[in-house]
C-alpha cells in the first residue's frame, strides 16, 4: 500500500489528538493524589484501563463505521427505552459533574498563570467554550486541543530531571499492595478511583459519534486503529509519568495533594519556569478539550435517546435541541462551579460515580460488537471479545464495589 | 440505582464529616489534622524553594502560597470546632496551638507574596522545617497513645 503524506498526517494528527484527548481533570487529580500516596503501586491500574478503553473504544468506532449508528444509539435499541433511560440519567449526571469540574480545571490553570482567583475566570472559560463550539469546525477544534495538549508530555520529561532512583521507581510499580499506613480499603478505594478516571464512558460515546459524525467508512478502519492502538497507550504514559514525578515529590515528605497547583509543581521543580509554563499549557488544553467532549457527549446521549437532530459537524441552527442541550448545560455547570463547590472534590466523586457505570456502558458495545448478523466480517475477533469480557467482568467488579468503598474510606480520606 | 447512589453520596458525606464522638475517634482525627498541616507546611517549603531557585512564576506560587494557608486555616478550624471527649483536652490544646503556628507562618508567606517581597520569603520560611518536625513529632504521639 503507498502511503501518502496526507494519510501520514491524518494518521499523526489522530494520534496525537488521541493521546491529548486522554487526560483530562480526572487524570491531572487523581494521578497525583494516587503518586503521592501511593507513589507507582497503582500503575498496573492505568495498565489495565488502557487496554480496557482502547478495546471498547475501537470496538464502538467499529461499530458506528459499519451500521453509521452510534453507541449510545445501539443501546436503546438492543436493551430496550427503560434500560437506555438509566444508563441516559445516570451518564447525564455524571458528565454534568465532569463539565463543571472540566471548566474549574480552565480556570484554575489560567489562575495559576495570571494569578486572580479561579471564580474570576470561571464565566470567562464558559463564554470561550461556547464561542468555541458555537463557531469553530469540529476536527479543527479536536486537533488544536490535541495538540495544544501534548504540551503535557512535559510530565515525561520531568521524571528524568528529577533524576530518580530508577530500581526505587520499578519496585514500586511491581509491588501490588497499599504503601505503609494506608489501608486495603483505600488502595482499592483508589484504585477504583483510577479506573473512574481512565476509563470513563463519555469516552467512548463521544469516539462512536465522531466517527457517525464524520461519516467514517471502512477505508478509515485502519486510521482509527492507529489512533486508538497509539494514542492511549501514551496518553497513559502521560498518567504514569504524572504518578510518578507526584511520587518522587510528594512521597517522602508526606505531602497530600488537594490542588492542581500540586500536580504542576514538580514539573516546576525538575524543569524550572519553562517546564511549569508548558505544564500549564497544557493543563488548560487537556481540561478545554475535556470540556468540549464532556458537553458533546452528553449532547449526543440525549439527541440519540430522543431521536433529535445533532452534531458539531452541523450548523447549530440545524440542529437546535442539541446545541440548546450543550448550552444549558454550559450554563448549568458554570452556575454550579460559581458556587465555589471544592472542584477536587466533584472531580473524586464524579469519577467514582463514572466507575459505577461502566458496565452498564460497556454491555450493549460487546453484544453488538460481537452480532455477525449487524457486524458482518467486522465482528469482534477472538481478542476483542476476550479483552472485553474480561474488562466489563471487573469493571462489574468495580462498579460493584465504587459505592461501599466511597462510604467506607470516607471518599480516601482515612 | 440512582436512589442508591444519592444516598451513598449522603451516606459518605455524613460519615465524612460527621463529629468523632469517643475519644479513639477524636484522636484518629487528630492524627488527621497534624498529617494534613504537615502537607501543607511542606507544600509551602517546596514552593519557597522554588521561588528562591527561580524555578517558578511569582502568579503561581502567590497562588499556591494562599492554598497552603487556606488549607491550613480549614484544617485547624473543622478540628477546633469538635468537642473534646473527656479527658482529650490536652490533644485539643496541642493540635490547635501548633495548627495555630502553622496558620500564622503560612500567613506571613502569602502576604509578602502578595506584596512581591520575594527576597524576603526564604527568612520567612525558617520556622517551617522546625514546625513539620514538631507535627511528626506529635503525629507519633498520637499514634501511640500520649499526649493526652
Amino acid at each position: 500500500m503507498k502511503i501518502k503524506p496526507s494519510m501520514l498526517l491524518a494518521f499523526t494528527l489522530g494520534t496525537l489528538s488521541a493521546i491529548g484527548g486522554f487526560i483530562d481533570i480526572g487524570d491531572l487529580v487523581a494521578d497525583a493524589l494516587v503518586g503521592a500516596r501511593f507513589g507507582l503501586r497503582l500503575a498496573w491500574v492505568t495498565v489495565f484501563a488502557v487496554i480496557g478503553i482502547m478495546c471498547y473504544a475501537e470496538m464502538s468506532a467499529r461499530i458506528a463505521l459499519k451500521t453509521k449508528r452510534p453507541a449510545f444509539d445501539l443501546v436503546r435499541s438492543r436493551l430496550g427505552p427503560r434500560y437506555a433511560l438509566g444508563g441516559l440519567v445516570g451518564s447525564f449526571l455524571v458528565t454534568a459533574l465532569l463539565v463543571m469540574a472540566e471548566l474549574c480545571g480552565i480556570a484554575l490553570a489560567l489562575e495559576l498563570a495570571s494569578g486572580l482567583h479561579y471564580l474570576l475566570w470561571v464565566p470567562v472559560a464558559a463564554v470561550a467554550v461556547l464561542i468555541v463550539v458555537w463557531a469553530l469546525p469540529f476536527e479543527a477544534t479536536e486537533r488544536i486541543y490535541g495538540l495544544l495538549g501534548l504540551a503535557m508530555l512535559v510530565f515525561v520529561v520531568a521524571v528524568w530531571q528529577l533524576h530518580p532512583d530508577w530500581s526505587r521507581l520499578w519496585h514500586s510499580a511491581t509491588t501490588v499492595a497499599p504503601t505503609g499506613g494506608e489501608s486495603w480499603p483505600t488502595y482499592f478505594f483508589f484504585a477504583v478511583t483510577l479506573i473512574g478516571a481512565q476509563m470513563t464512558p463519555y469516552e467512548m460515546f463521544f469516539f462512536s459519534s465522531g466517527a457517525v459524525e464524520s461519516r467514517w467508512r471502512p477505508k478509515d478502519l485502519v486510521e482509527m486503529r492507529v489512533n486508538v492502538i497509539v494514542g492511549f497507550p501514551l496518553g497513559g504514559l502521560l498518567a504514569i509519568a504524572i504518578q510518578a514525578v507526584a511520587f518522587l515529590v510528594f512521597f517522602g515528605p508526606g505531602i497530600q495533594v488537594e490542588h492542581i497547583s500540586q500536580t504542576v509543581l514538580p514539573v516546576a521543580l525538575g524543569l524550572g519556569k519553562i517546564g511549569l509554563v508548558i505544564a500549564l499549557i497544557g493543563v488548560f488544553a487537556a481540561t478545554f478539550g475535556a470540556t468540549l467532549e464532556t458537553l458533546f457527549s452528553t449532547g449526543y446521549d440525549l439527541a440519540q435517546f430522543f431521536g433529535w437532530a445533532y452534531g458539531e459537524v452541523q450548523p447549530p441552527a440545524r440542529a437546535t435541541r442539541f446545541t440548546t442541550v450543550v448550552a444549558v448545560l454550559l450554563l448549568l455547570s458554570t452556575a454550579l462551579a460559581l458556587t465555589t463547590l471544592n472542584p477536587i472534590t466533584v472531580t473524586i466523586y464524579a469519577v467514582v460515580f463514572s466507575s459505577v457505570l461502566l458496565p452498564f456502558a460497556f454491555l450493549p458495545v460487546l453484544l453488538v460488537g460481537n452480532d455477525r448478523h449487524v457486524m458482518g466480517e467486522l465482528a469482534n475477533g477472538r481478542l476483542s471479545n476476550t479483552v472485553g469480557t474480561l474488562t466489563l467482568l471487573v469493571s462489574a467488579v468495580v462498579s460493584a464495589s465504587a459505592l461501599p468503598l466511597l462510604v467506607l474510606t470516607k471518599a480516601g480520606a482515612s | 440505582m440512582i436512589v442508591a447512589v444519592m444516598l451513598a453520596v449522603l451516606g459518605s458525606l455524613w460519615f465524612g464529616h460527621a463529629p468523632p464522638r469517643s475519644p479513639s475517634a477524636y484522636r484518629r482525627h487528630a492524627v488527621q489534622a497534624v498529617e494534613y498541616l504537615r502537607s501543607q507546611t511542606q507544600t509551602a517549603r517546596l514552593w519557597v524553594g522554588a521561588v528562591a531557585r527561580d524555578d517558578t512564576t511569582r502568579q503561581a506560587a502567590s497562588v499556591a502560597l494562599q492554598e497552603t494557608e487556606n488549607d491550613a486555616v480549614a484544617t485547624v478550624g473543622r478540628f477546633a470546632g469538635w468537642d473534646p471527649p473527656a479527658g482529650a483536652d490536652g490533644v485539643r490544646d496541642t493540635v490547635t496551638g501548633l495548627g495555630d503556628e502553622v496558620v500564622q507562618a503560612l500567613g506571613a508567606l502569602r502576604i509578602a507574596a502578595h506584596h512581591g517581597q520575594w527576597a524576603k520569603l526564604t527568612d520567612l520560611a525558617a520556622p517551617l522545617p522546625g514546625l513539620a518536625d514538631r507535627l511528626d513529632t506529635v503525629r507519633g504521639d498520637l499514634i501511640t497513645g500520649s499526649p493526652r
